[in-house]
């Protein structure tokens, strides 16, 4: 029969649950207590040798069960198991459980004759009973069910990748960190590239299969959960790893070198015309000596505390990183975190150690030397692409190993940066205040460094030749990013000359300086309100650069991206508060969780619709999964107190799903009432338009609801019956249809005749030719992404509030699309010549 | 060259060290925990040193650091127990059978025991724990004693490094420990956790001087 320890901060505590405990088993259960400490003025505390003598007095081979309370008490249990015999330690677990209630339904069981892992797994559940008698939250049970049914054994499927990259970098990290979720051992095969099998567990083997776009890809699971490992991955495979379907717009030709003696050419990345003084950047790799150790375990000690602080310092980099790049271009570093722990890697660093007996540098840097060896082979840009984060986190190691970390990339002096390459770990620290340019003589577009320097909006240049290295520091040199050329010197005719080219970019972007505390108001001064489109820390800062009115939609589905499971409340409610502190004091639109359609979200096995966008989506989904649902709408009522908090639900086809919704978020705040705790009760409530059902019964919805808000993406799409990523019929599904145009007037005039707004929230919003449009068919509110939001301030500034009613009267006479594009494309271009104009006199 | 002789004074000095901070140790854990560190702290080293007194003449440096560990697991009470206690016994498997430490087995010793700290709290720099002075004193001797420094200068560097550290806790939110329950109310408080290693450190340069 299995025993149980009990262990607590308090003596009398864990001899009380043991006798609590012991009533319901009927005292059958062997049990053992450890708790508090001897000293009688503060006896609270743990011992690792009380537990240790504990459970030795109830061992048995049959096993142990250790239920802790809570912190030292876990630790010092640990500790306790570090002084048991190998042989006997594997009998004994300690087990995760609510302490009370978790040691007794322990020792029912064990007087029952469950088995360990039964025991283990209905303690774990202990609460859930309490859970469900609240009503609150999910038990642990309902999340099993919803990620799927339990199978044993092993499980196939071949998959054909979709997403444009393919298997680079970021979805392969992906794949690691959700096989690792899993007790199955994961195998992964590329059909189309006859390679070796890859264990899932390690990003290398994953990257050396080159699986790209189009490539059959066979997963293989063995072990008791197989099905869910590859039906999770065939998830995250068919939600193309969250990528943008687009794929990044890379430049495809290369400019040809007309290498004069004082210009070099490149391949331009990131537009821009700078100039500055010259900083030549040297990287220096570590140099590293091979010697014979005598004590490998202190070498490998040494490896294994220069990995955690790499980590260290990657996580210290991204957290500085957060506010000028996106959680998805930080995901190029978990990459970096996987090659850390990388079996592969490890293992043969290992090997180097034990068996050979060398340092811990020269096996670290012969581990690796030896898998890029094997990347080497394949000519394939991506797989070099990812040889160049193995080098960057070989290096990182390095450093720490030779106590060189502080060699970091800071300059005093604003300056233009020039080197032969850079690592993605030197891009990241690089402050966009200080680097005006960067200049590369080698790099690859799809670098990952390149990628980086790209999104912090560094004008940037690469492969402009090995010349780029034999500029003197200090030289002045102009750059523009956006032909890749360089000038080193240029004479004073070529100054002036890209000077003047210089201003009048700048001038396209309204001449002079950008102004975001200025209202946004059309050419007459009648004010627009202006919010923008977010979906996390990053995109809020950014819009906070610009100037908006506030939040317009917050798209939450990004925070469910980040987790391999639900997040929790908790968890929900720390990111949209620190959004919203970020945006005090304006109002915000968060759109409650919209998958379904092309969003998935792999912890969800969902079953497959024929036909997806038509499935269940958006409140849908939130609907069916009430628990989820709540869970979000707590952490948003918690975060929301004290803000101007706007909820809107998508895709909402009928007065009922809006009733229903509503009604949850009356549960919620009862529930949160009862609690204690504090939340916002003036929530206003939205419904955002985008199917049609939705347009025509308007007028009841806008009875319900305190604001409306167009999706005019699908709204198009599902209006015209036209399926955007179909080349062949995408271009019916055009915004100025006349039906489109239609129901934004309906919806807009049934609103405000409820005396409620109407924002929308497409990209359409941001096009500066359909803006007077739409401004003239009572849009209340334009939501854009934050780096159009100069682009349509200083589009409202050519016309006036008269022009765009009456061009509007106009359109919607007109019998088609064409004709409208066409004759508001003629009114644009004239008004902008007529600024330009009068701008210059 | 670190003797024996001092590593026991090291251990006599954080004794009292221990003591003397008594109340400041547990004020700053009142703040942002069970106010009883300092208590813990004081019971576990006056415990164990009393019980090192009777070690073996003959015991080398890897034994007695060895058994500190163990009995500060023991007698501490609190998570510093095990926290300590793994500094010290993970830090002496790399002394194992020294009679005296050089530059490297101090610096192994280091970071052993700090590689200990980290497996067994699993915590990271950031988080507000002893990490964020224990880790860039480990950085701060290892560079030192790479750049040439003798064991003193090396030390004191560390120390610098660890006075630093425990300035850095008192803006951070508590991210593991007792103090992560009171979540953003943790900031401005400095670290008991961090001050108790800083003055760990403190005593061990007193020591070799």
């Amino acid at each position: 029969m299995i025993s149980i320890v009990v262990v607590s901060h308090s003596a009398k505590l864990a001899e009380s649950v043991c006798e609590l405990a012991q009533q319901v088993a009927q005292g059958s259960v062997k049990m053992a207590f450890a708790g508090g400490v001897d000293d009688d003025e503060c006896p609270f505390g743990t011992d690792a040798i009380k537990i240790l003598k504990a459970i030795e007095s109830v061992y048995t081979d049959e096993g142990v069960l250790v239920m802790a309370d809570i912190g030292s008490s876990i630790m010092s249990a640990e500790t306790a198991l570090e002084f048991i015999g190998d042989d006997k330690r594997d009998n004994i677990r300690l087990c995760e459980a609510p302490l009370i209630e978790g040691t007794i339904v322990a020792a029912a069981l064990v007087a029952a004759g469950a088995s360990f892992d039964q025991i283990e797994q209905e303690a774990c559940s202990a609460c859930d009973v309490k859970i469900q008698h609240f009503g609150r939250k999910k038990s642990s049970q309902e999340i099993k069910v919803a990620v799927s049914s339990s199978s044993t054994g092993s499980w196939e499927k071949i998959i054909t990748v979709s997403n444009p990259m393919g298997l680079h970098a970021r979805p392969a990290a992906q794949c690691v960190m959700a096989a690792s979720r899993f007790n199955s051992s994961l195998l992964m095969y590329n059909l189309d590239n006859e390679d070796e099998a890859a264990n899932v567990l390690s990003i290398n083997q994953i990257a050396r299969l080159g699986v790209r776009q189009g490539h059959r890809v066979r997963l293989v699971a063995h072990g008791d959960d197989a099905k869910d490992a590859v039906t999770f991955l065939e998830n995250l495979f068919r939600s193309n790893f969250g990528e943008p379907l687009k794929g990044d717009d890379f430049p495809t030709s290369i400019v040809p070198k007309a290498e004069g003696k004082d210009i070099l050419t490149g391949i331009p990345i990131s537009p821009g015309i700078i100039e500055g003084e010259a900083y030549v950047f040297k990287k220096q790799h570590p140099n590293v000596q091979e010697y014979h150790i005598d004590n490998s375990v202190v070498e490998w000690n040494r490896l294994e505390l220069a990995l955690e602080q790499a980590k260290h310092k990657i996580h210290r980099l991204c957290r500085d990183a957060r506010y000028n790049l996106n959680t998805y271009d930080l995901a190029i570093f978990d990459v970096h975190l996987l090659c850390l722990k990388d079996p592969e890697l490890l293992g043969f660093a290992r090997k180097f150690i034990f068996d050979e007996k060398i340092n811990a540098e020269a096996a670290w840097q012969r581990s690796i030397d030896q898998h890029l060896e094997a990347y080497n082979l394949i000519p394939d840009v991506y797989k070099q692409t990812c040889a160049a984060d193995v080098v960057d986190v070989k290096v990182a190691v390095l450093q720490m190993l030779l106590g060189e970390q502080n060699v970091t990339l800071s300059v005093e002096e604003p300056c233009i940066l020039l080197a032969k390459d850079l690592d993605p770990s030197d891009v990241i620290q690089l402050n966009p205040e200080k680097i005006k340019g960067l200049c590369l003589s080698e790099g690859n577009v799809t670098s990952h460094a390149v990628i980086l320097a790209r999104a912090l909006g560094i004008p940037t240049i690469i492969n402009s030749g090995s010349k780029l290295l034999e500029v003197q520091d200090n030289s002045f040199i102009v750059m523009d990013g956006a032909t890749g050329q360089i000038w080193i010197n240029p004479q004073k005719k070529v100054l002036a000359r890209l000077r003047k080219k210089s201003c009048t970019n700048k001038a396209s972007r309204k001449r002079g300086s950008y102004d975001p505390n200025k209202p946004f108001q059309t050419k007459d001064a009648s004010v627009v309100r202006v919010v923008a489109n977010i979906c996390d820390m990053a995109s809020a800062h950014k819009a906070l650069k610009y100037g908006v009115d506030g939040v317009g939609l917050l798209r939450s589905e990004f925070l469910f991206w980040n987790y391999t499971s639900d997040p929790s409340e908790e968890e929900q409610y720390k990111v949209y508060r620190d959004i919203f502190n970020v945006m005090s004091g304006m109002s915000c639109v968060v759109r409650t969780l919209d998958i379904g359609g092309d969003k998935f979200l792999p912890y969800y096995n969902l079953t497959e619709e024929n036909n997806a966008f038509m499935g269940q989506r958006g409140i849908r989904f939130s609907l069916a999964f009430p628990s989820i649902f709540k869970t979000q709408l707590r952490a948003l009522l918690r975060a929301g107190v004290e803000h101007s908090l706007k909820i809107m639900f998508p895709m909402v086809s009928s007065l009922e799903e809006l009733r229903m919704a509503k009604q949850i978020i009356a549960e919620v705040q009862e529930e949160l009432s009862y609690e204690g705790k504090s939340f916002n009760n003036a929530v206003e409530i939205g419904v955002m338009i985008e199917v049609p059902a939705a347009t025509i019964i308007a007028d009841k919805m806008a009875q319900e609801a305190d604001f409306f808000s167009i999706g005019s993406n699908d709204l198009v799409q599902y209006l015209t019956a036209t399926d955007r990523s179909n080349t062949e019929v995408a271009s019916l599904g055009h915004p100025f249809h006349l039906a489109h145009l239609r129901a934004i007037k309906h919806v807009t005039e049934v609103a405000h005749q409820a005396g409620i707004t109407v924002s929308i929230c497409g990209e359409l919003a941001s096009d500066p030719i359909i803006l007077p449009l739409l401004l003239g068919l009572g849009i209340d509110e334009f939501s854009v992404d934050p780096v159009q939001i100069p682009i349509v301030r200083e589009a409202l500034s050519y016309f006036t509030k008269r022009q765009a009613l009456s061009w509007t009267k106009k359109a919607l006479s007109m019998d088609s699309g064409d004709e409208i594009k066409k004759f508001l494309n003629d009114k644009y271009t004239k008004v902008v010549k007529a600024h330009l104009k009068s701008d210059l006199n | 060259m670190i003797e024996k002789k001092h590593i026991i004074r090291w251990f006599s000095l954080a004794r009292e060290v221990f003591e003397e901070n008594k109340d400041f140790l547990t004020q700053l854990d009142a703040a942002i925990g069970d106010a009883d560190h300092g208590i813990n702290m004081n019971r576990g080293f006056t415990r164990a040193t009393d019980i090192l007194k009777n070690i073996p003449k003959n015991s080398d440096v890897g034994e007695i650091v060895s058994l500190l560990g163990v009995l500060l697991i023991s007698n501490v009470g609190g998570a510093a127990g095990p926290l300590y206690g793994s500094f010290f016994t993970q830090g002496a498997k790399a002394i194992k059978g020294k009679t005296s430490l050089d530059n490297d087995d101090i610096q192994s010793f280091i970071s052993a025991g700090v590689m200990g700290v980290v497996k067994r709290g699993k915590a990271d720099v950031g988080d507000k724990t002893m990490l964020d002075v224990l880790i860039p004193a480990e950085q701060a001797l290892t560079q030192s004693l790479q750049d040439g420094k003798n064991i003193l200068e090396a030390v004191t560097s560390a120390v610098d490094a660890a006075e630093k550290g425990v300035q850095s806790t008192i803006p951070m939110e508590a991210k593991k420990g007792r103090a992560c329950y009171l979540g953003e109310r943790s900031i401005g408080h400095q670290d008991p956790g961090a001050t108790s290693s800083f003055l760990l450190l403190k005593a061990l340069l007193e020591a070799i001087k």
